[in-house]
């Protein structure tokens, strides 16, 4: 508890009040959760809303952030009296390691593996990871007129992605697991075929649609890829 | 902060997110971050006969990056006081640059 330094004015008392003010914070942040979940059944909470609205007195604290252990007290008061360490990346993504995780990426790669590791950037790193390839499948048309989906599993082992990569992560509901809505098995080959022959489609549709844009005199919109 | 603080006050209201390659996604929002991360529990994929990718998941992890809309409740929302803290923003950061 470094705090204190500019404190001592010369006297002889050690114990300047400095210190105390600080954990009396640290002690109100790091309250019990039993707290937090009588608040949290209020609906719309009337109470402190004005607090939270507040344009923050300094946004020095949050570029480095540490994670749960970082010993800097937010100084906001949140409605709901959770203590402020909940509302990390880092928080977020701790129940999650160790378990079986789906990651979706921008360009829709998907992968299935153990979390084991992130970062407040949600760099990931995944073991027995396995990339699931999607493709619409050809043949098949269901009643509604929608397509069924043919699904391959190409093992990697362990996997780094990098944060920027990541759309959504989710956990995998390992009871629901085995029975993928919408999608059969396929041979990978044959996956990986129609996934070329769909991304040359999808190349040449793009460079279209892009000159149409410019044609227009506009910047074209391409998504997430652009 | 504004938005950080705005969507603090949303958790444990549902949302539906619509992600910039179009996959919208129903839950309750359960955290948020500086980054406007969220996490969602109980989410699912809205049509999901066309994005099967994440069919079995029910807590999600999404990446502020890559959100385009967040449709609210609008009972969830006061917009009185959400003017007031925008205009209060505006005039600190008037008053910072001067």
């Amino acid at each position: 508890m470094a705090f204190n330094h500019n404190s001592h004015h010369g006297r002889p008392i050690p114990q300047p009040s400095g210190p105390i003010d600080f954990n009396a914070m640290l002690a109100r942040s790091a309250q019990p959760q039993e707290d937090a979940s009588a608040q949290l059944s209020t609906s719309i909470p009337t109470t402190g809303y004005e607090g939270v609205y507040a344009a923050a007195p300094s946004s020095f604290h949050e570029p480095s952030v540490l994670g749960p252990s970082s010993s800097k007290a937010p100084p906001a008061v949140l409605p709901n009296e959770l203590p402020p360490q909940a509302f990390l990346t880092s928080a977020m993504l701790l129940e999650f390691v160790d378990k079986k995780v789906h990651v979706v990426l921008r360009d829709d790669k998907t992968f299935v593996g153990v979390l084991r590791s992130y970062d407040q950037y949600a760099n990931m790193l995944l073991t027995e990871t396995v990339e699931r390839l999607f493709v619409k499948n050809p043949d098949q048309v269901m009643v509604d007129g929608s397509q069924a989906w043919l699904i391959a599993d190409s093992y990697q082992g362990v996997v780094t992605v990098r944060g920027e990569n990541v759309a959504v992560a989710g956990v995998v509901d390992l009871d629901q697991e085995d029975d993928i809505r919408h999608c059969t098995r396929a041979p990978e080959e044959h996956v990986r075929q129609l996934l070329a022959e769909q991304k040359a489609r999808k190349k040449a549709e793009t460079t279209k649609k892009i000159r149409a844009f410019r044609s227009a005199g506009l910047e074209p919109d391409l998504g997430m890829d652009g | 902060m504004l938005f950080f603080s705005f969507f603090k006050t949303l958790v444990d209201h549902e949302i539906t997110v619509e992600l910039k390659n179009e996959i919208c996604i129903r839950g309750t929002l359960k955290s948020v971050d500086q980054f406007l991360n969220m996490k969602l529990d109980n989410a699912g994929v809205v049509e999901d006969v066309r994005w099967p990718h994440l069919v079995s998941t029910k807590d999600l992890f999404i990446r502020g990056s890559v959100v385009r809309y967040v449709h609210l409740p609008s009972s969830a929302v006061d917009t009185q006081l959400l003017e007031d803290a925008t205009r209060r923003e505006a005039e600190a950061a008037k008053n910072k640059a001067k």
